[in-house]
This record gives structure tokens, C-alpha cells and sequence, in this order.
């Protein structure tokens, strides 16, 4: 339990700091609110001070931090000067649809990842487990958005009703949703489950080698029961560290995946942000998903000790 | 304009002898040969290729591939295997030079926070973890929001966001080597730290971070492609294959080809690029476990492409 306040106190130090980071990287933006609100014609410098002096841009960046992370603490993450839309309600709009293409493609890339592993670990150096391999080698390299790209392309030939779907809320309809979600998780995990496949290949071998699988082979243990209940519990802890790394590309994935199907989740409103300047929505986007990146790291860290008993503290 | 990595090998004696190590290697001779013909497809396309790159033809616009045009035509009828062409320079240069100046420079800040170690050290390392903590593409996307557009640009945001992992990597093995008897010998007789570091620690820490090197190829090309995608990195009508994705989107199910055969190069730069890793690290650094995926622990992968 201290492990995890730690390892808590930890994530919440370096999300303050990063916080600052992409508030000042967000203030380095060419062209400060000032100038999107004014323009760029029309107004007096005079107006242009007393509009920088209004909204405290004329302060040292460490009292606008100050003063933006005061509010934010709060709960108020402002008010986009461009759209007039409230940061918390934009983020509240596009965050579910983020959100489900994130942990569907994790799913995927997981229950894909691992059944691959465990099918060419248990077939090593056969003829299937090279063309797996050879498979999986092909999908490591295929960046999402190309997977994405082709996806769109094999849903207009062959699966016509996964083509070009509309997103739908999960709460409207889960059939309709999960079909509109479907392209889009699968095109992010795909180099994702690779990256799995291997690793639980890797670990499994590494723990089918093992004495005690010997030993629970030679008591007449059915095989199935050894591979799974012996062996790929004690090969987990590889996997799910490796999940830690999965996130950063998952993250990527996701910016690059809501451009190919249009979703508007929250990269998308991010990518349209950084191009309309609007800085409040960089840094809230931003914020909102490095932290929820740098939670999910830190829940990696938690379940791993659970996960292998000799990681315990 | 090869991998960086692979031009530090042809130097010198013991460099020849590693590229035929490379080249005895069944990843490494398929990974070299694979990058050589993007190379030479980049060189020798242009010069026989009737049609430029950027050479507009409405009259031929959206033709499938032909005699005339054998990777088709694009929506403004421009040549899509002289664009395909021209687009693998671009890639070369891009993921290369990001990762170089991520080498140097995360070399130099590794370097410097291992051997120096103290109050620098605790500072250096803070800023790669907080780096560090930030998935790669989000943060190269906002150092483009700041840089703005453009592949210059984009190479830098990813040259910035790659520095971490070559920092981390610099001063795990700088920590290791700094114990070593010869450091201490060399400083027994009275070299200089910059000496030391650079005539002593240096080499000894290199074949890690030419392995690294070679890993960071692929994803850095997926960053720079993926930038480019966003209309962020190159910028039209000049042709990448992540732009080119991009535009042809649009056309995907009336010219399916302007989508296969962008995707087909990217996909086998990359490929290239994760089997000339693997080959190098089998040949220089065969302690260390597979490439296509992260070394889990220690100096690790921070958040991919």
C-alpha cells in the first residue's frame, strides 16, 4: 500500500511539472491570445497592451502557471477565446470516444497479442510459428494510420458494412457503436499485437523451459492446464510491463486513427486546436491525456508486483 | 546519405570487419539490400523517369496503373511512381538526421550526467524523466504547434522528443564503464575529464548507442510519416508517403493504388530499418534481447511512435 502512495506522490509530481512544460511550450505558440482576439489589423498598440495587460499575458510565465493552475485545481480550465467553448465540456465531449478506441484497441492487441504468442511459443520452430512470425514481423512495421488507410480500403471491398459507419454513442446503440469503432481500434492494434505476440512468445518459452513445467508434465498434468495455469501466469509479468511501452504508440495511434475515420475524439480537437492557435485547448488536450498516459504507467507499476510476487516490496 | 549507422562502419580496419559481419548476417544482408534499393530507386528514378514529381497532368488525372504510368496517376495526374521515388530521399534524410541529432545530442547530455554525476546529473535525469513521461507523438505534435509546420520542423520535434532514450541509454552505460580499471588508470595519469570521456569512456559506449541508433530508425521514420500524414512534417506538393496517404485518402475506393503503393514503401522502409536493428545488435551487442521490442527493463523504450 505505501508502494503505491509512492509511486501516486510520484505520478502527481512529474504530472505538475510536465503540466508546466506544455504551458510553456503552449505560451511559445507564435501568436499569444492577444493577437487572435484582436488581429492583426485594425488595432493600436495601445489597445494591444491593455488587451495583453486584461488577460495577464504582460506576467512572467511563472504567475500565469500560477494563475492557470490555480483555476484548474478548481476545475476550471477556461474558455477557448476562439470557439467560446468551456474546455472541461469540449474535453467531456470527445474524451468518451478517445477513451472506448483506446481500451478497445488495447483489448484487441492484447486477446490477439497473447493468443498469437501462446500459439507459435507452444509450435516453436514449426512451420506455423515462422509464418506467424513472418506475419507478425510485417504488422510491427505497418504504422496506424497506414493500417488505417488500407482498413478503409478493405472495408470498401469486402466489408461493406464496416465501411465509412458514422461514429454512434455507446449509449445509443452498443451493436451500432462497436461496429463504427471496429476499423478504427483494429487499424491501432495491429503493430500493437505484434509487439504483444512477441513478447508473450519470448516469456513463454523462457518459462515452458522451466523445472517445474517439467515437473507438472511428468506428473501427467493435461498439457492445456500446464500452458496456461503453470506456464503463461508465471510468463504475465514481461507482457503486462510491456504494456507500459504499448500506451506511447497507443497515444500516437489514436492522433493519427481519428484523423483517418473522422472521429472526434480528443486528438482531433487537438490537431485543430494547434491549428487555429488556440492554446487553451493545446495544453488542457495535452494535459488531460499525458495524465491519463502517465496513470495508466503508474497502474502498470501497481499490478505488476501483484502479478509476480518476487517484484513485492 | 545510408544509415548514419551504416556509414560508421565502413572507417577504419575493425569497421570493415563488422560490415562483413553485417553482411554475413541473414537479417543484415536482406536489411542492407532492401535500404540500397530505396536508395537507389531515390537516385536513379529521377533520371529515367519522363514525368517530375511534382509535374501536374489533368488530362491523365486518377489513371490505374499502365504502361505508361505503372503505379498509377494521382488526382491532379501526376506520376505516382516518380512521387513514390522522390518521397524515398525524403524518408532517408528525415528519420536519419532526426536520429542523429538526437545521437549527439543525447549522447552529450549522457555522457556528461554519468561521468559527471553530482548536482548535473540529478538535473540532466530529471528533464529526460519528465521527457520521458510524455508519449512521443503527442509531444512531437506539440513541439510542431510551436516550431509550426514543415519537414525541418518536424525532423527537430522528433530529434527532441528521441533525445531521452539516447540520454538514458549514454548514462547507464557511462555509469558502467566509469568503474572500470582503465578509467581510473587513465586518470592516475593525470588525463583530463574531457579526455577521459572522450578518448575512453566514448568508445566503449558506443556499439550500445549504435544499436539504439538503428532501433530508433523505424520508429523515428513512423513519427516523421505520421507527422507528415497530419500535414505537419513535408508539406505539398512535394511528396512523402505519409502526405501522399493523406491526400489519397480521399480516392480510396476509385484509385485504390495511390494508397498501396505509398503504404507498400513506408511499410518496407520500416521493416528494413527493424531488421538492420536487429542485425546490429546481434553483431555488435549480442547481450542484449530482441529489438523488435523493447528492452523492458533499464534502458528502455520510452512511449513509441
Amino acid at each position: 500500500m505505501r508502494y503505491v502512495a509512492q509511486r501516486f506522490a510520484a505520478g502527481c509530481g512529474v504530472l505538475l511539472v510536465v503540466s508546466f512544460l506544455v504551458f510553456w511550450l503552449g505560451t511559445l505558440i507564435p501568436g499569444d491570445l492577444s493577437t487572435v482576439l484582436v488581429g492583426s489589423e485594425g488595432a493600436t498598440q495601445q489597445q494591444y497592451r491593455e488587451l495583453r495587460h486584461r488577460l495577464g499575458l504582460d506576467q512572467p510565465i511563472v504567475v500565469q502557471y500560477a494563475h492557470w493552475l490555480g483555476a484548474a485545481l478548481r476545475g476550471n480550465l477556461g474558455k477557448s477565446p476562439i470557439t467560446g467553448l468551456y474546455a472541461t465540456a469540449e474535453i467531456a465531449r470527445r474524451a468518451p470516444i478517445t477513451l472506448e478506441l483506446a481500451l478497445l484497441a488495447l483489448a484487441e492487441s492484447i486477446v490477439l497479442g497473447v493468443f498469437l504468442g501462446v500459439f507459435t511459443a507452444v509450435r516453436a520452430h514449426s512451420l506455423a510459428d515462422v509464418t506467424v512470425r513472418a506475419i507478425l514481423f510485417v504488422m510491427f512495421a505497418i504504422p496506424p494510420f497506414v493500417a488505417g488507410v488500407l482498413l478503409v480500403l478493405a472495408g470498401a471491398l469486402f466489408l461493406k458494412p464496416l465501411y465509412q459507419v458514422g461514429y454512434v454513442p455507446l449509449a445509443q446503440s452498443v451493436g451500432l457503436n462497436l461496429r463504427s469503432m471496429l476499423l478504427p481500434s483494429v487499424s491501432i492494434a495491429v503493430p500493437l499485437a505484434a509487439m504483444t505476440a512477441q513478447m508473450t512468445r519470448t516469456s513463454l518459452l523462457e518459462t515452458l523451459g522451466q523445472p517445474y513445467i517439467v515437473t507438472a508434465m511428468a506428473k501427467g498434468a493435461p498439457r492445456r492446464h500446464v500452458i496456461y495455469r503453470h506456464a503463461l501466469k508465471n510468463a504475465l509479468a514481461p507482457i503486462i510491463t510491456l504494456q507500459g511501452y504499448v500506451f506511447g504508440s497507443l497515444v500516437g495511434g489514436l492522433i493519427v486513427t481519428e484523423q483517418v475515420f473522422n472521429l472526434d475524439g480528443l486528438a482531433s480537437g487537438l490537431l485543430a486546436a494547434i491549428g487555429r492557435r488556440d492554446y487553451s485547448f493545446v495544453v488542457t488536450g495535452t494535459l488531460v491525456i499525458a495524465a491519463t498516459y502517465i496513470l495508466a504507467n503508474l497502474l502498470v507499476d501497481v499490478l505488476y508486483p501483484i502479478v509476480d510476487p518476487t517484484q513485492r516490496v | 546519405m545510408t544509415a548514419t549507422a551504416a556509414a560508421t562502419f565502413t572507417g577504419g580496419g575493425r569497421g570493415r570487419v563488422r560490415l562483413g559481419r553485417l553482411l554475413g548476417h541473414a537479417e543484415g544482408r536482406f536489411a542492407v539490400a532492401l535500404l540500397v534499393a530505396i536508395v537507389l530507386l531515390g537516385l536513379v528514378a529521377p533520371r529515367v523517369l519522363p514525368y517530375g514529381p511534382t509535374q501536374i497532368n489533368a488530362r491523365d488525372a486518377l489513371q490505374a496503373p499502365s504502361r505508361a504510368h505503372w503505379f498509377g496517376t494521382d488526382e491532379l495526374g501526376r506520376d505516382q511512381l516518380s512521387r513514390v521515388a522522390a518521397a524515398a530521399p525524403i524518408a532517408l534524410y528525415s528519420a536519419t538526421s532526426s536520429v542523429a541529432v538526437a545521437l549527439a545530442v543525447g549522447t552529450t547530455i549522457g555522457l556528461t550526467a554519468g561521468y559527471a554525476g553530482g548536482p548535473s546529473d540529478l538535473a540532466l535525469s530529471g528533464v529526460v524523466e519528465v521527457m520521458f513521461s510524455m508519449p512521443a507523438l503527442l509531444l512531437a505534435l506539440l513541439v510542431v504547434g510551436v516550431l509550426g509546420p514543415g519537414l525541418n520542423n518536424a525532423l527537430m520535434a522528433v530529434a527532441i522528443v528521441y533525445v531521452p532514450r539516447f540520454a538514458r541509454i549514454a548514462r547507464g552505460a557511462t555509469l558502467s564503464v566509469r568503474q572500470r580499471e582503465f578509467i581510473e588508470a587513465a586518470r592516475a595519469t593525470g588525463c583530463s575529464a574531457a579526455r577521459i570521456v572522450v578518448e575512453h569512456v566514448l568508445p566503449n559506449i558506443l556499439p550500445s548507442m549504435i544499436v539504439q541508433t538503428a532501433l530508433s530508425l523505424s520508429t523515428a521514420e513512423i513519427a516523421q510519416a505520421s507527422l507528415s500524414f497530419l500535414g505537419l512534417g513535408v508539406q505539398p506538393p512535394y511528396a512523402d508517403w505519409g502526405n501522399m496517404l493523406a491526400a489519397s485518402r480521399a480516392f480510396v475506393t476509385v484509385a485504390p493504388w495511390l494508397v498501396i503503393f505509398p503504404s507498400v514503401a513506408l511499410v518496407l522502409l520500416i521493416i528494413a530499418f527493424n531488421m538492420l536493428g536487429d542485425a546490429l545488435r546481434d553483431v555488435l551487442d549480442p547481450r542484449l534481447r530482441s529489438a523488435v521490442l523493447p528492452r523492458l527493463r533499464g534502458a528502455g523504450l520510452p512511449g513509441g511512435a
